[in-house]
């Protein structure tokens, strides 16, 4: 059997797996970034699960300085403080090893980097075939044809295998150690590496391709002209440190027995007590099926270990005895097994006869508060069929009301229940009510009373963490509902039989049980946080508003947008023509490679034109503005663009969004999607609709009143946030010119009411 | 605006008007540009938070006078800090009177808040 060692740049993996998902990091429930060890875990399961490793190890660094900081004490040293969430995550990678059986191997001194070739050199002499696993370019010059670079892929992406065919189409050189060479020309930003100055990639490829070696070239400066000759000249001395710099060590003094690098299978126990503390619930159901539950919020124990700097011992440290993971098991376990609804005494029924549902209402209407919920076919209130509701007034107890499929018959229903959904005086409990109340009203209810939205509670509370059933359930019941449950409220798309009914009826029966359950935990937080204002006077009166506005929705006049589209269509044209004769030739105005060619090239545009990361030239819209000045066709492609947006963006897209029934646009708000509590639109985006450019603002031509007998109406905050910087930062001046009414933006054009004030309001 | 960013720095979030919190993990990083962008979501959201309070507000307290006195006005769309309202002809006057008063007391700051107003066949006429 071929064997296969794999050896992983542990610190460099870290710091990218941190960053891959800096921009959506994963929490746990207790607000711990675990983004660094998700992305780490993910990728060491997909070598394990993909590669067929015989061997594996991981390599890091240790603290101590390495002989790279005594030749040259800038090297690295521009390095920013390592992120906290990182600093937090390295003794739980090592934990994380220890439970995978990989040893974690450091030698003072050294750098992962030398411990990995060294360990390679060692490995070719054995008969192995090496994967260097890291993100790190300077690895190519390891390469050979028993050792290859494995680059982890991107989230979603496979990953990369280079050999000596990509080394060298990479990097342009014959043997992978010139690599090192280009380097020490180049210089590399990342390490602080100088190289020589006026030297970048390309040239350093040129040069080392023609002369072999950083020293042979230096032998031969003579034959070189001008700037390159001087720099080389003068900075030889660099040249030659920025080789060895970048000079991985392959000797390094540390003893490793390749028979402890085995591959061993994980120890389960450690294994699964760490992804329950990590809250890993997609990587535990991956390695140990569906029955894996890691719970979350349950009392794990704070990260003691996260000051603490990275274990320093000399030579080579098996993951066993680190001093972190002595510390880890120190801890009490968290228990992996979240409750279900197997494991509770709870009463819920389904409520089929006349009867039956004439009892239900009167129980109903004798609360002061119930939970609702929906079960539906679909995620959107205009067209989802009811398939039935529930209701839930006390703990782990409820009723499901199947609806009849046929419409009439499921009107007749839902109206036995109207009376107790439009009773003001009884509140109703629910997980995103904007939906449920929706749903009710284009099946012909409006629901009114107070109103508790767990969602929205949550959304104030923990705005960072998210907000599923599933996931507070877990979180503050330590309870997992069954699969269907979560999907609750219509946003999973259900079709199901009769025979599926009955597991039907208990989903979403566990769902509203659940949505009780949590009300009764949410509402104190609300009070510890602050948020009872903003929840009871702003977001939850909100809702039934918002159900309104989308359900009275907007006429937008298609025949208006036709003939909008149908004028940009002519600008366009009139802009192409303009354009091909500014640039004598005719060619796709859409390929940014042609664009490119025809302005720099062909009519040079500019002295040294930016380019793209892939080596285009850069044809983007901050570009082409910078160069309007330079020649008539920017302007013309700039306008084509704009048009070319319009058009395809709002113009042709709006009439889809139109809905048949009522010939209007119904948007999608969302309440507390962003940070700043802004309210959002989906389905369309209107918030998008242009408004700076007079062309833009045409589009607002097609919104049109509702029928005949009525108007449009706009009412605008005048520099609304130009008052709440006045207003909050108490800056006397600016508050008395506000007040004085001198004021820039006086009413419009159109039909004004007075809308000017001046003193207080 | 340096108190805000103390203000962040001590409790680890800012606050709207109305105590609507963003949390700041990253306020007390030592990394500079990470920093520096909790630092200045610290100075923005006050203001956007409060300017989204207020919009938010002005469309409870219209939708339930509409409700109340049973007009045939509707409230149709909101957009940055715009209202559009599908407006009833014989109720102008009732209605846009109504509408600027709400959005105008919606919140209480110490300086007057401005509404443009504006009616039209269309939105583009309106706004």
């Amino acid at each position: 059997m071929k064997k296969r060692l794999f050896l992983l740049d542990g610190m460099a993996l870290v710091y990218r797996a941190h960053f891959a998902l800096v921009s959506r990091p994963i929490f746990t429930s207790k607000g711990v970034n675990t983004s660094a060890l998700f992305v780490f875990t993910n990728t060491l399961l997909d070598i394990l699960s993909n590669q067929q490793p015989t061997h594996i190890a991981v390599a890091f660094d240790t603290e101590a300085p390495t002989e790279r900081h005594r030749e040259f004490p800038e090297y690295k040293i521009q390095r920013e403080a390592m992120p906290e969430d990182i600093v937090w995550a390295l003794p739980h990678v090592r934990r994380l090893l220890e439970a995978f059986n990989i040893p974690a191997l450091v030698c003072d001194g050294y750098e992962a980097d030398d411990i990995i070739g060294t360990l390679v050199r060692r490995a070719e002499k054995q008969g192995f075939e090496s994967y260097l696993v890291t993100p790190d370019k300077d690895f190519g010059q390891l390469v050979s044809e028993r050792n290859f670079i494995y680059k982890p892929g991107r989230m979603g992406d496979a990953a990369e295998i280079l050999g000596l065919p990509e080394v060298r189409a990479k990097w342009g050189v014959e043997r992978p150690e010139q690599v090192i060479d280009i380097i020490g020309l180049w210089g590399d930003v990342s390490d602080n590496i100088p190289g020589v100055p006026g030297i970048g990639e390309k040239t350093a490829g040129k040069l080392i391709s023609q002369y072999g070696s950083v020293e042979n070239l230096l032998a031969h400066t003579a034959e070189l002209k001008g700037k390159l000759r001087q720099n080389l000249e003068e900075h030889r001395d660099r040249a030659l440190l920025s080789k060895r710099l970048a000079t991985i060590n392959c000797e390094v003094p540390i003893d490793v027995d390749f028979e402890k690098l085995k591959l061993h299978p994980p120890d389960e126990a450690k294994l699964k007590q760490l992804l329950v503390e990590f809250e890993f619930n997609s990587i535990g159901r991956r390695l140990f099926g569906d029955d894996f539950k890691a719970g979350r919020g349950l009392e794990t124990p704070a990260p003691a270990t996260a000051s603490r700097a990275p274990a320093t011992e000399a030579s080579l440290e098996e993951a066993g005895p680190a001093a972190e993971s002595r510390a880890g098991e120190e801890k009490t376990a968290p228990k992996a097994n979240l409750k279900t609804l197997a494991d509770v005494a709870h009463d819920y029924q389904v409520v089929s006869t006349a009867k039956a549902r004439a009892d239900l209402v009167r129980t109903l209407a004798g609360k002061s508060s119930f939970a609702l919920a929906l079960r539906t076919d679909g995620g959107d209130p205009r067209q989802a069929r009811l398939i039935g509701l529930a209701f839930a007034c006390e703990t782990h107890a409820g009723w499901f009301v199947p609806m009849p499929r046929v419409t009439d018959q499921a009107t007749a229903l839902l109206n036995e229940f109207r009376s107790v959904f439009e009773d003001e005086r009884i509140e109703k409990v629910g997980y995103d009510l904007k939906f449920v109340f929706g749903a009710l009203k284009w099946a012909g209810v409006s629901v009114r009373g107070r109103m508790f939205d767990v969602m929205l509670a949550h959304a104030l509370i923990e705005p960072d963490l998210r907000h599923s059933i599933e996931f507070l359930s877990e979180a503050f019941l330590g309870y997992t509902p069954a699969a269907g449950s979560a999907t609750q409220g219509g946003q999973g798309e259900l079709s199901l039989s009769d025979s599926q009914a009955s597991g039907e009826a208990e989903h979403a029966v566990e769902a509203v049980d659940l949505i009780w359950q949590l009300r009764s935990l949410l509402e104190p937080l609300l009070k510890e946080k602050s948020q009872e204002r903003v929840f009871y006077e702003i977001e939850a009166p909100l809702v039934p508003v918002l159900v309104d506005v989308e359900f009275d929705g907007v006429r937008v006049d298609a025949r208006v947008l036709a003939e909008f589209a149908e004028l940009l269509g002519k600008e366009m044209a009139g802009h192409e023509r303009a354009i091909y004769r500014l640039a004598g030739a005719e060619f796709n105005l859409n390929s940014p490679k042609q664009l490119g060619e025809i302005l720099f090239e062909k009519l040079k545009l500019a002295d040294s034109p930016k380019k793209t990361r892939t080596g285009q030239y850069a044809t983007d819209e901050q570009t082409l503005i910078s160069l309007a000045g330079e020649h008539d066709i920017v302007r013309h492609l700039l306008e084509y663009r704009e048009c070319s947006k319009l058009k395809s963006t709002y113009v042709d897209a709006l009439p889809a969004a139109i809905f048949t029934k009522t010939g209007r646009v119904h948007t999608t708000f969302h309440q507390l999607a962003t940070a700043t509590g802004r309210l959002n639109s989906q389905n369309p985006n209107l918030q998008n609709i242009p408004i700076r450019t007079k062309l833009g603002r045409e589009i607002r031509k097609a919104f049109v009143p509702r029928e005949e007998g009525y108007l449009f109406l706009s009412a605008d905050y005048s520099q609304i946030e130009l008052r709440v910087i006045a207003a909050l930062s108490r800056e006397t001046t600016m508050i008395e010119a506000l007040k004085s009414g001198v004021d820039i933006h006086v009413a419009t054009a159109s039909i004004s009411h007075s809308s000017l004030v001046s003193g207080n309001t | 605006m340096t108190d805000t960013i103390e203000f962040a720095r001590q409790h680890g979030y800012v606050e709207t008007i109305t105590g609507r919190r963003r949390y700041l993990r990253d306020i007390r990083s030592a990394n500079a540009s990470v920093r520096g962008a909790a630092e200045r979501n610290a100075i923005n959201t006050p203001i956007q938070g409060t300017a989204a309070d207020m919009i938010k507000l002005a469309m409870v307290h219209i939708h339930r006078q509409l409700a109340a006195r049973k007009l045939k006005t509707k409230m149709i769309l909101q957009v940055h800090d715009e209202l559009v309202f599908d407006l009833y002809r014989a109720e102008q006057e009732e209605v846009m009177a109504l509408v600027e008063d709400k959005m105008k007391t919606a919140i209480q700051l110490d300086v007057p808040i401005v509404v443009e107003i504006g009616v039209g066949k269309n939105w583009l006429e309106a706004h």
